[in-house]
């Protein structure tokens, strides 16, 4: 079976590069992105089969991406990451067209879980 | 109740809505670096196995790990350096102290405002001599942290915005400039009339208004004068309540 390409959005880098590092340790074909725009670039560029994606971020947020993503590309998984006690956030974005979201810090097993159930590979 | 109680009362109100929203603010930023630790912690687990089995670079890979986390708690203990000063600065009484403190102190709690609208923001203190100036400090604090969001409204993408310190005849002089005019809208023209008001309770004064051209400048003199929360008069005059 191929490899899951996910695309991992938040606008901290150490975040970003760090959780890329460690999902391609565990055989998980990830790419970065430090914005909403950058993300929504990438996506253009290249195909993903989940998105996890930060709610809060510095010019597009979390919600107008995944609003961009779900008319261009719909069938495109979206996993929202929120802060502590954002959990109305996650509500809003959970009628937006995300499949789940998660509160940081992420397991990094549990975000596995998500990925594989998004993707129909559990 | 007289009128001084219940502006007084009004400005205890705002200070503590301001408060928490800086708490919260600063939370977010201590949430994040603590994040950033976790998934170096993790990084560093999934490293071990590889480093004891001897694997090339798994060694060294260790040792930037450490230090990559070394720079998030310094990121935390920052934050908590901050946000303590704050804390105290709401119990100190009004007095005499170092303006540049509470200058570089006020810039820091905005900075992640700056950064979700893009923004950079410079602080610029004088080299020598310390400018000891009467004031309130939390109110202070404020009205220049405050001063920032408002300039960060009208401010366009990539600007900077900068907040300077220098010594006046008769006191010091903050300065805050984006180079962007205010937003014209009613609520940014109240909020120039509410930070007025602050800056009179602080002990200042508002020289000069963003309005037309992105510059707000307090002046804090040496010898406070009797500053207790401005009547609903004076709130807005020297054109803070202006059209746009």
């Amino acid at each position: 079976m191929a490899a899951l390409r996910v695309l991992f959005v938040d606008d901290e880098e150490e975040l970003v590069s760090t959780v890329v590092e460690r999902l391609d340790l565990r055989g998980i074909d990830a790419t970065g992105a430090m914005s909403g725009e950058e993300a929504l670039t990438r996506i253009e560029e290249q195909p993903f089969d989940v998105v996890v994606l930060d709610v809060r971020m510095p010019g597009l947020g979390g919600f107008d991406v995944i609003k961009r993503i779900k008319q261009s590309h719909p069938d495109l998984e979206v996993i929202l990451l929120s802060g502590h006690g954002a959990k109305e956030a996650a509500e809003t974005g959970l009628r937006l067209g995300a499949f789940d979201y998660l509160q940081k810090p992420v397991d990094l097993e549990d975000l596995i879980a998500i990925l594989h159930r998004a993707t129909g590979r559990e | 109740m007289a009128a001084d109680t219940l502006n007084e009362n009004r400005m205890r109100e705002r200070e503590l809505r301001y408060f928490g929203r800086v708490l919260a603010g600063q939370c977010h930023e201590l949430v994040n670096a603590l994040n950033i630790a976790h998934e170096l912690c993790g990084l560093h687990e999934d490293t071990l196995p590889r480093a004891l089995e001897g694997q090339v670079g798994a060694v060294e890979k260790l040792g930037s790990l450490a230090r990559r986390m070394q720079i998030q708690i310094a990121r935390c203990h920052a934050i908590l350096r901050v946000l303590s000063r704050f804390a105290h600065s709401l119990d100190e009484p009004e007095g005499t102290y170092d303006a540049r403190e509470i200058v570089e102190r006020a810039v820091f709690l905005a900075a992640r405002q700056a950064r979700l609208r893009q923004t950079e923001l410079q602080v610029v203190l004088p080299q020598g001599g310390v400018p000891l100036v009467d004031y309130n400090p939390f109110r202070l604090q404020q009205a220049i942290h405050e001063g920032i969001e408002l300039l960060l409204e009208g401010v366009a993408q990539g600007r900077r915005i900068t907040a300077s310190l220098t010594p006046d005849p008769l006191g010091a002089e903050v300065k805050l400039e984006s180079g962007d005019p205010l937003l014209c809208n009613e609520a940014a023209v109240g909020r120039l009339a509410e930070l007025t008001a602050l800056v009179q309770a602080a002990g200042g004064e508002v020289r000069e208004t963003p309005e037309d051209g992105g510059r707000l400048v307090f002046l804090i003199p040496y010898g406070r004068r009797d500053a207790t929360s401005p009547d609903s008069d004076t709130v807005g005059r020297g054109g803070a309540t202006g059209g746009c």
